[in-house]
């Protein structure tokens, strides 16, 4: 059993690797850049409690909530064809699989953040928006000059903790044969019989890509804070 | 001049403005005195349409407004004319004290943002606070953030400041000074509603005392009038409650 791990073996998977790096990124960047406007529009039309729309949308949310991303995927890769086909006529079989992990990802981040942004805009107190209202700003004013600014400085960390935990989930896209990162240590660990080295160089870059993301995050929360980081005058 | 005629509001079941009319000249200073829940707040965000009156006018200067069907445009005009000081101050807290005065200049009146920020150095100066200019409000006492409440509105130059319990949730020992202040805008001949239970200050500062309950006018008069001489069972009630006590020699 000494031979569990070998440097010799890590060195010669690292290139066998490394091209699987951009899917796992390519998921996460749309899960993220989708997801987040996504989540705004349902944040906004979650606040504004339209009947119709605010049921569907709740209906969306827990489902996204309740259910795991797994099955999310799947429904999405055999269910959205369908519903599409039937019901606007656009055929989409022909998606490369990619899309329909990056899809499932957007859905996901979308609900998700949708109840992150709406918490976080409600948390800003009423008198606020007033204040916005008596200096004679207009409502979109106030929205994105008083409103939006303060929920974001409330909802940055556990944003932070959604996108670093989207880079874990990636490795769901091995379900439709889409190979990423984990998905390609995962067939050097069958074809070799050796999983330890591959896994070793994912926990590195799982590590690393948190490590940065954490401190753009800090970065982000610093230029957010509004004086109160607790420096003394 | 601004005129409010038989303004009338409704929360559900509570009546809580039910016809009310006031008058107030220009440069005139109103203090509006009544118990707690007798509808001054809702009086005075009505007038600013913080809240949506059921019926009711108002004038400001040459513009009347029907105030349960206003337009959006009409509502902008108006609130153009009119400043709000908050009783918990209110400031917008992404903002600096010097963006909290320049927002409504740069962004609501379109003024240029040099000139924005040279008046708004010059209100600064004005309440005392220009060492301040760039703290946050989370980095300001309660004193000092009303004061920067009381610029913004006064920066915009409008007809008439509504304020709303300036100084309860201030400590006692600041009451004095931001009264002083108050006062201040007072004297620049600024037409202004105070709703406030300090009454050495009303009868320092206003013109006209008026005392509400219940959702109406109880009576309203000159300071020393209503202070002294008060018509109104309720409102001699009201302000045996609040009145320091008069030497007896008086009487
Ligand atoms: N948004 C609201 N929804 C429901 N009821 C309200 C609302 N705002 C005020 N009220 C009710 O209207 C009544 C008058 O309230 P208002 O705040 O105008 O009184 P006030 O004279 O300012 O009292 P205080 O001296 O305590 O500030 C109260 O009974 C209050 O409960
Ligand atoms: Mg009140």
């Amino acid at each position: 059993m000494k031979n569990i791990f070998s440097w010799d073996r890590l060195w010669k998977v690292i290139p066998q690797l490394n091209p699987y790096i951009g899917v796992s990124f390519r998921i996460v960047l749309s899960g993220l850049v989708f997801g987040t406007l996504l989540g705004l529009a349902v944040a906004v039309l979650r606040i504004k409690k339209i009947l119709i729309i605010n049921q569907i949308l709740s209906v969306y949310i827990s489902f996204m909530r309740g259910t795991s991303m797994l099955v999310q995927l799947m429904i999405i890769y055999y269910g959205l064809p369908l519903l599409l086909k039937g019901t606007i006529g656009v055929d989409i079989n022909s998606w490369d699989k990619l899309m329909f992990v990056k899809a499932t990802f957007i859905l996901n981040e979308g609900a998700f953040l949708g109840e992150l942004f709406r918490a976080a805009i409600e948390s800003v107190p009423a008198e606020q928006r007033e204040a916005g209202y008596s200096i004679n700003l207009t409502g979109p004013q106030v929205f994105f000059r008083i409103v939006l600014p303060q929920a974001v400085k409330t909802a940055i960390p556990a944003y932070g903790v959604d996108v670093i935990g989207m880079f874990h989930n990636t490795s769901i896209a091995f379900t439709l044969g889409v190979i990423d990162l984990v998905g390609r240590a995962k067939t050097i660990g069958i074809g070799t019989g050796h999983l330890i080295e591959a896994y070793v160089y994912v926990a590195f870059i799982y590590i690393i890509v948190s490590i940065i993301l954490k401190l753009l995050f800090y970065l982000l929360d610093r230029k957010f804070t509004f004086g109160t980081e607790g420096t003394v005058h | 001049m601004i005129e409010i005629k038989n303004i009338k509001k409704s929360f559900g079941k509570n009546e809580v403005l039910k016809d009310v009319s006031l008058k107030v000249d220009k440069g005139e200073v109103v203090v509006l005195l009544g118990p707690s829940g007798s509808g001054k707040t809702t009086l005075l965000r009505c007038i600013n349409f913080l809240e949506k009156a059921d019926e009711g006018t108002l004038t400001i200067g040459e513009d009347t407004v029907e105030l349960h069907k206003i337009s959006n445009k009409d509502k902008r005009k108006l609130r153009g004319k009119t400043g709000f000081v908050f009783q918990n101050y209110g400031l917008f807290k992404n903002k600096t004290a010097i963006q909290n005065i320049t927002e409504g200049l740069i962004v609501g009146r379109k003024i240029p943002k040099a000139e924005a920020i040279k008046k708004a150095e010059e209100v600064l100066e004005w309440v005392g606070m220009s060492d301040k200019r760039d703290y946050y409000p989370s980095k300001l006492s309660g004193g000092q953030q009303q004061r920067i409440g009381i610029a913004r509105a006064v920066a915009l130059d409008p007809d008439v400041i509504l304020f709303d319990e300036p100084t309860s949730a201030l400590d006692p020992e600041l009451v004095g000074e931001i009264l002083g202040v108050i006062k201040k805008v007072a004297d620049k001949g600024i037409t202004m509603i105070v709703v406030t239970h300090e009454m050495a200050f009303a009868q320092d500062v206003a013109d006209k005392v008026v005392f509400m309950d219940g959702g109406v006018v109880v009576e309203e008069g000159k300071p020393s009038d209503v202070f002294y001489h008060p018509k109104e069972e309720r409102t001699r009630q009201f302000l045996s409650r609040i009145l320091p006590e008069e030497p007896d020699y008086y009487i």
